[in-house]
């Protein structure tokens, strides 16, 4: 039981941790609240579930495929529809997010009518034990290559010119516009790549998790979770935040019903919004 | 009515014609069960029931600026108050709504508290009520009291006023939903012109910090208007609730529900109290107008919903402030003059009763 809660936490919340990540590179950077970033991760899933792969090479180069559209979608949506809104006050930008997830949301429900559909295991294998617990392939190779990405992706916010950029904005934009960094460049290539992420979690997700248009709600407000949890120090509170959720999920799934358990999460979530607003797990203050 | 029409008597051209088109509109709105045919008074009522909620959340989102998504959760307290209280116990289903609007109110001004008490900003509001609001939905999936997944049936017998619940004929209920707009309305106008309260409400929006500096209780004004605007939400809940006969989580207790209260007051112009009447109806017409070009009935919504968040989408982007504000700006160019001097250009349209459905 208790190695069940783990494993499956475990595999869950690297999945968790990516969405996650895409939406806190948006929210530290560009102080944008995306609401839409959950409906993103929709792309990736109901995109796969156009395509339909056959096979494992298919299905690798349509995960591909459909991350460049939401990269190209990102992009587009910041440029027009966001940012006029950034140095701005008010709260326009809130609820055109809002709204382009909405959008999307009932766009999806007219597309696919059929709820809760999966595509077909596309790896070569169907099951494996890890532990004495089964589990199956898709939520096996889905945490493996969260993970593997979660580690690309600090690598390119820690190691290269990009991410040293985009951390310069995160940390103080007008030094950041002092020494000559294009931040509206930075800015789009931030939400083109944040939109991006989430699309690959969501082809990594569809062969195990049916989708319906209201899971990307979920999906939002469970990254937003991560990322006010994680803190805007570093993006490893964002991960084990996402962990953390993954295991508090499992385990409340156990012990009472699903529903219940997201009740307890969202008033669990509240608390921490109202008392720490600034993060639980990590408490330095810098992105660097 | 006619203190309404003193207040607007020093009459530019736009509070003329604005003057004109209320008054037209409550005749319209009388008379709309007589001029249409049966089925289309439920869709009245409908429209009543979006302007209705889309007005008590402007209360809270438009005049003091909380960008709430907590409104849902009062909604849904409305309807579950009627389906527990009186269709499982027999409680009058009038004292079920006032019961309903105490506690949504009573949630209102406990979130608006706790929220000022540490002091969170905009983003953290919206995104704590969404919170709320979720999990208020999660428990009542999973509460026996609430019907769990399979939701509250009404299955008491028995028609007429005090009971709330016509059979066959939608017109009572048409009524008592339009004379309770009405009535918010008033009472909205009330206070917002009348007491220091309602006047303190738009400078909190503006600039809290200098509205406390002059001795306004932001944090007290704040809740109460929260408390007010939560607790009449309720209302339309309790109401469609007994027009529909059937409560479920799924029904009344969607995060999309709240979001769509939201933009529907920002299309209208969240800075007009006419505003989100005028987008609610419109809504409700653009429903039933997709419904006669053969649309199947689970994509007319969805198509509407794509509409409205287009819309949104798009006055935001073009920097307007929504209908109502874009239609005074046409008039005020249309008839230039007199209507330069305008000293309060968001009060002036005070009031817009329902058009047409």
């Amino acid at each position: 039981m208790l190695m069940q809660i783990i494993v499956t936490g475990l595999l869950q919340g690297v999945i968790y941790a990516l969405i996650g990540l895409g939406l806190f590179l948006v929210f530290n950077v560009m102080r944008v609240v995306n609401f839409a970033h959950g409906y993103f991760v929709l792309i990736g899933m109901y995109g796969l579930l156009w395509l339909d792969p056959g096979s494992l090479p298919s299905y690798l180069l349509y995960a591909l495929a459909v991350a460049a559209a939401a990269v190209v979608f990102g992009y587009v949506i910041e440029r027009w529809l966001l940012e006029f809104t950034l140095h701005k006050p008010g709260h326009a930008q809130l609820v055109i997010t809002i709204s382009l997830g909405i959008a999307m949301q009932y766009f999806f429900q007219i597309k696919f009518p059929e709820p809760y559909q999966t595509i077909a295991n596309p790896w070569p294998f169907s099951s494996v034990q890890i532990l004495g617990v089964t589990v199956s392939a898709g939520r096996l190779m889905a945490a493996i290559i969260s993970l593997a990405l979660t580690i690309a992706i600090s690598w390119v916010v820690y190691r290269t010119s990009l991410g040293q950029n985009i951390r310069a904005c995160s940390q103080s934009l007008p030094g950041a516009v002092h020494v000559g960094i294009n931040f509206p460049r930075v800015y789009r290539s931030t939400f083109a790549f944040g939109a991006g992420i989430a699309a690959v979690a969501g082809a990594l997700l569809i062969p195990f998790q049916p989708v319906s248009p209201h899971y990307g709600l979920d999906l939002t407000i469970k990254a937003f979770i991560l990322v006010v949890i994680g803190g805007v120090a570093s993006i490893w509170g964002t991960v084990i935040a996402g962990v953390l959720l993954g295991m508090a999920e499992s385990a409340g799934s156990v012990f009472i019903s699903g529903s219940l358990t997201s009740s307890v999460i969202y008033l669990m979530f509240l608390l921490v919004i109202l008392i720490r607003p600034q993060g639980l797990i990590v408490r330095k203050a810098a992105f660097a | 009515m006619s203190t309404l029409l003193q207040t607007l008597k020093p009459a530019t051209p736009r509070q003329t014609i604005n003057t004109l088109i209320v008054v037209i509109s409550v005749v319209f709105a009388v008379a709309y069960p007589f001029i249409v045919e049966p089925a289309m008074v439920g869709v009245g009522f409908v429209a009543l029931i979006y302007a209705m909620r889309n007005f008590t959340w402007n209360i809270a989102g438009g005049l003091v600026g909380l960008l709430s998504l907590a409104h849902v959760a009062g909604f849904g307290i409305g309807a579950f108050s009627v389906a527990i209280l009186t269709w499982e116990h027999g409680i009058n289903v009038w004292i079920a709504i006032a019961a309903g609007v105490l506690l949504s109110g009573l949630v209102g001004v406990i979130v608006s508290l706790i929220m000022s008490r540490f002091g969170v900003n905009a983003f953290f509001f919206a995104l704590g009520t969404a919170a709320l609001s979720l999990a208020v939905a999660g428990i009542a999936a999973s509460w026996s009291v609430t019907g769990q997944v399979n939701g509250l049936q009404n299955h008491t017998s028995g028609e007429g006023f005090m009971k709330l619940q016509w059979f066959l004929d939608p017109k009572p209920l048409y009524y008592v939903a339009l004379v309770i707009l009405v009535l918010i309305v008033l009472f909205t106008v009330w206070m917002t012109s009348r007491t220091r309260f309602g006047r303190s409400l738009p400078f909190i929006r503006e600039d809290p910090d200098m509205a406390a500096s002059m001795g306004i209780d932001v944090v007290r004004n704040q809740a109460l208007a929260m408390g007010i605007s939560m607790g009449l939400t309720a209302i339309p809940g309790s109401l469609i609730a007994q027009y529909t006969s059937f409560v479920s989580y799924e029904s009344v207790l969607t995060l999309e529900i709240g979001i769509l209260m939201l933009v529907g007051a920002i299309i209208g112009g969240s800075s007009t109290l006419a505003g989100p009447i005028v987008a609610g109806i419109g809504i409700a017409a653009l429903e039933e107008g997709l419904r006669s070009f053969d649309v199947t009935s689970s994509s007319v919504s969805s198509i509407t919903q794509i509409v409205y968040a287009a819309v949104v989408i798009l006055i935001l982007r073009l920097g307007a402030d929504g209908i109502v504000p874009m239609w005074n700006a046409l008039l005020d160019r249309l008839f230039p003059g007199r209507g330069d001097e305008e000293p309060r250009p968001s009060e002036t349209s005070t009031k817009e009763e329902p058009a047409h459905a």
